[in-house]
């Protein structure tokens, strides 16, 4: 959990938070609410993870309760490679 | 031992609930409608709440006598937070002001600023007090109550039956295909009955609240059950689409089911509520703020003929969104209060940035929604697809969807599905430009920060220059938008005479705008000395902006402050706290303009909300059988000997044609006899004859013996729906002078000069029988075969030359027959209070040879929405006609000087007491 937490982390310090302090970004940081997740990076955010872990994220997946925080899209990864 | 344990217990606690509930409904017996059922204008009202207070009294007593003391374990919690209870309190304070405040605005309309938010206010005391888990419970009570209190009985029964009768569907124990199937065909059963091709037994008044509790609600929801991305019940699912401010709005935020459930109370309460009643300030501000734009700066379309007009039209009609941005405030400002925290609707969308930014911002909960139930589904559903692919289909389809859901919308509303070139062009072109927008962003990526640091000048100018630039684009779409026709929109841009200095100056102004708000808007983003963190501030820190707020405004409300900040502020805030249309609005309501309009600029305007409410059968007097064609310049007059009704009143003539009593042709011996010409307000539209101010008037000049000259006085009443002042005139000249009157009385009113206009634009240029006016208008430049628009804009200067005209040759033709002429005006519709334009056209009349009687105040001592016939008829009342009737008594008494009626000397002692 704590690694598909460290590699979502790193994802997003790379790909949205260029330049950031990695400190400043902890598990529970709002994402969605906090507008460093809009529509396109959630769906960016999406396909990495899918491609990562070798999952399917589905629509109906793709809200705020499952994308807001790190912990809870390393908590959506584990529930689907739990799930294989 | 222990059943009758538990019947002490129940029976303490069901008899103090049942007697509050009892003595809380006969309290609210008016609001709610019950007060028929608590006998003869609510006579045992008092009775029923003593019982309640009694009951609850035994209530409280058996819980104290026999030990469990629930009512006491329920209060000590309560009352020994102290904390809590300074934070209940302040919350109350402010919630009470706001309420105030919407009362003397009369913000909206009645069942909004009555009903709805003595609902709220009262609702929220008690909600709050109530334990956490019967809150929600009362909360769909206070629903329920808020559709009694607007609907009545009947309709609400309806209501509720249809409701849970989709809602049983939803939940049906067969498969999921199935109910959709089953919903889908209740929707094919509600369209029919909502074109009316099916009787149904409610009124048309439910469509617009039923339509938007479940057309938008209703795919959310199923969406989410089929998902299970939310628990369902029976109160979870009331409560969502039971919402109580929905029964004021037909036009309602698009709340999202798993948003609703999971923001339920998932914050500090005292917080939650403090953050709805902040939604409501912003919403109270935005409302006052659209209507200072809608009276004072909208101009229509026949107004644009250079850069600044052009600017004026494009950018007035397009802030008049704050209407509906003010109601989404409050809306969701309410349902904060009862612990829904849901998250904010708009986010200061006229600082966006770009095209994406502009979609996230300016309606967050539609945004959403197309994302979540559209926009995603058809993205994933092409997995082999490239990327680019994907993303311009996707939100291609979404703009399809918004535009399709928009005219679905307009037709539960209104019962037409809006289908114009405008409409599809203008979401076109914003699904285009947010496409380009996020292939780009796509592309090269957006800034994003974790911590918002402070932003230097060179990025607030070039945010400003950025939107600047979708500000200016957007003003331009709405303009398309709102056009009833793409050449109507192309006439409009060619209309306007644009230099580039003048275009230069106006872009400047809209930099200096945008910039300074800018500036504003990213230091509120900066953390605050005092939380350098930006984490949330202590509550009465949290809550101290806006209690200053909704204070100041509490006090510039009452017109004792007001009046201290001077006469033309205080007459500003006067005019802000009535809810009136605009001049133009006010116009077009009156010639019946939107009568067939199904046009997409109408979202904006309050003009169809009246519509709504208007019954099929209340149609202009020129449209009924009252009327018969004169085949001259008059176009129509009143049928002789008529009993018919007329806008539900009964409508009677007499063998002359005359909305009045019966005459002789010649004037009795020792009569006094007054001609009365002018149009609907003279001829007493909406009212009873024995209600109108002719009638009025002529019966106290009678009554009250003024020990003159005159044994009898006659007003003979030929004034005609729809006249204008050259119809008038031929009226005088055709009819009025055969009566031999002794005085004329011209009724005027401040929009006279608008309808000459659009009369004049409307008739054949040959068929003026008028060689004066057709003069005026050879100057002007007008020729026969000119169109409408261009024709518009070369009459306008000309238009008060023509009212001269006419009023000078009211005088000639008087005087000729030694007629003493009068002119009298009123305000066009209570509440509407032109002053300047009364007085120009005062100055006009009396140059003319008028005796001038300006009577602009007639109106004054009471609210204008008590004086009319309807929301949707802003003629006088029975008690408007009464106001005017006074004043014009007392107006012939102040000037018996000039206007010759034989009173006696004694009578100038009784002018002032005729007041």
């Amino acid at each position: 959990m704590n690694e598909i937490k460290k590699i979502v982390k790193d994802y997003i310090l790379e790909e949205f938070l260029p330049g950031e302090d990695p400190a400043g970004l902890a598990d529970e940081t709002p994402l969605v609410s906090g507008g460093i997740l809009d529509s396109m990076a959630t769906i960016k955010m999406a396909a990495f993870l899918e491609k990562k872990y070798g999952v399917q994220i589905e629509a109906h997946e793709m809200n705020t309760k499952n994308f807001n925080t790190i912990a809870s899209l390393a908590s959506l990864v584990q529930a689907k490679l739990g799930g294989k | 031992m222990m059943e009758v344990w538990n019947l002490k217990k129940l029976l303490s606690l069901y008899a103090l609930v049942g007697g509050l509930a009892i003595a809380l409904l006969a309290a609210g017996a008016d609001l709610i409608g019950f007060a028929s059922l608590l006998g003869e204008n609510g006579a045992w009202r008092n009775h029923f709440f003593l019982l309640g207070l009694v009951i609850a009294a035994i209530g409280v007593t058996t819980d104290f006598a026999f030990g469990e003391r629930l009512l006491f374990a329920w209060l000590r919690p309560i009352v020994r937070d102290w904390q809590g209870l300074a934070k209940f309190a302040s919350l109350i304070a402010q919630l009470g002001l706001l309420t105030v405040i919407m009362r003397l605005c009369y913000l909206e309309h009645h069942a909004f600023y009555h009903q709805v938010m003595s609902l709220t206010f009262y609702g929220f005391i008690i909600h709050h007090l109530l334990p956490r888990a019967w809150r929600l419970h009362f909360f769909i009570l206070l629903s329920l109550a808020g559709l009694l209190s607007v609907f009545g009985f009947a309709d609400s029964a309806w209501l509720l039956g249809i409701s849970l009768v989709l809602i049983g569907i939803c939940h049906a124990p067969i498969p999921f295909w199935a109910r959709v199937t089953i919903l889908l065909a209740a929707g094919g059963f509600l369209t029919a009955a909502r074109f009316g091709y099916v009787a149904v037994p409610w009124t048309k008044a439910i469509w617009p609240i039923l339509a938007s509790m479940f057309m938008f609600r209703f795919i959310i929801y199923l969406y989410d059950f089929k998902h299970h991305k939310a628990p369902v019940g029976l109160v979870n699912t009331l409560s969502y689409f039971f919402l109580l401010p929905n029964v004021a709005f037909p036009l309602f935020p698009v709340v999202d089911y798993s948003a609703f459930r999971r923001t339920y109370y998932n914050e500090d309460e005292y917080r939650i509520y403090q953050t709805g009643i902040k939604w409501m300030l912003w919403g109270v501000l935005h409302l006052l703020l659209y209507r200072y734009i809608n009276y004072y700066w909208v101009i229509g379309p026949e107004k644009v003929h250079s850069t600044y007009t052009l600017v004026q039209y494009m950018v007035s009609n397009y802030l008049l969104i704050l209407r509906l941005t003010g109601q989404f405030h409050l809306v969701v400002g309410i349902l904060h209060l009862f612990g829904f925290n849901l998250p904010r609707i708009m986010d200061v969308f006229l600082l966006s940035t770009g095209f994406t930014d502009y979609w996230r911002r300016v309606n967050v909960y539609w945004k959403d929604f197309i994302q979540k139930v559209f926009y995603y589904p058809a993205y994933f559903r092409m997995r082999k697809v490239g990327n680019t692919a994907k993303l311009v289909v996707a939100t291609l389809l979404g703009f399809l969807v918004t535009w399709f859901f928009h005219a679905y919308q307009w037709f539960w509303i209104r019962g037409a599905f809006m289908l114009s070139l405008p409409d599809i062009l203008f979401w076109l072109c914003m699904g285009l430009l947010v496409l380009t927008n996020s292939l780009y962003e796509a592309q090269y990526g957006r800034k994003r920060a974790l911590v918002k640091g402070a932003a230097t000048l060179r990025e607030i100018a070039s945010k400003t220059l950025r939107a600047t630039g979708v500000f200016v684009v957007i003003s331009l779409l709405w303009s398309l938008w709102i056009s009833p026709s793409v050449s109507e929109w192309f006439d409009l841009l060619k209309s306007a005479e644009v230099t580039l200095p003048e275009l230069a100056i106006t872009l400047l102004v809209v930099i200096a705008g945008l910039g300074s708000a800018m500036l504003v808007y990213e230091k509120s983003l900066q953390p605050s000395a005092a939380n350098p963190h930006g984490g949330a501030p202590a509550f009465f820190r949290f809550a101290a902006p806006t209690a200053a707020a909704i204070l100041i405004l509490y006090f510039l409300a009452q017109p004792t402050y007001a009046f201290r900040l001077g006469a033309s502020a205080s007459d500003l805030i006067a005019d802000l706290k009535t809810d009136r249309l605009n001049e133009r609005d006010a116009a077009l309501l009156e010639r019946g303009y939107y009568e067939n309009l199904t046009n997409v600029s109408t979202f904006n305007s309050q003009l169809w909300e009246l519509y709504m409410q208007k019954p099929d059968d209340w149609i202009p007097l020129e449209e009924t059988s009252a009327v018969r064609q004169t085949h001259d310049f008059r176009k129509y007059e009143l049928v002789p000997l008529l009993n018919g009704t007329v806008k539900h009143a009964p409508f009677i003539t007499n063998r002359w044609g005359m909305r009045d009593d019966d005459y002789e042709q010649m004037p009795p011996a020792n009569t006094y006899r007054i001609a009365m010409i002018g149009a609907s307000v003279a001829q007493g539209s909406g009212v009873l004859h024995e209600e109108s101010f002719e009638y009025l008037v002529e019966k106290r000049l009678n009554q009250e013996p003024r020990g003159g000259k005159y044994a009898k006085y006659e007003i003979l009443n030929f004034a005609v729906g729809g006249y204008n002042i050259l119809q008038q005139l031929a009226a005088l000249e055709n009819k009025v002078f055969d009566f031999k009157p002794d005085m004329l009385f011209c009724m005027s009113h401040t929009r006279d000069e608008d309808r000459l206009f659009k009369f004049l634009l409307e008739t054949p240029f040959q068929a003026i029988p008028y060689e004066g006016v057709r003069q005026i208008m050879r100057t002007a430049g007008v020729t026969a075969d000119m169109k409408t628009n261009r024709a518009a804009k070369l009459l306008e200067p000309y238009n008060g030359e023509i009212m001269s005209w006419a009023y000078q040759r009211i005088v000639e033709n008087c005087r000729a027959r030694g007629v003493v002429p009068v002119w009298i005006c009123l305000p066009s519709e209570p509440g509407l209070k032109d002053t300047k334009r009364a007085a120009s056209l005062a100055a006009v009349a009396a140059e003319a040879g008028f005796i001038v009687l300006n009577l602009i105040d007639a109106y004054d001592s009471a609210p204008g929405a008590y004086l009319q016939v309807t929301p949707w008829d802003k003629h006088p009342n029975a008690k408007g006609h009464r106001l005017i009737a006074n004043r014009i008594y007392a107006a012939l008494l102040e000037n018996q000087d000039k206007i010759p009626l034989g009173f006696s000397g004694a009578a100038k002692l009784s002018a002032s007491k005729a007041e």
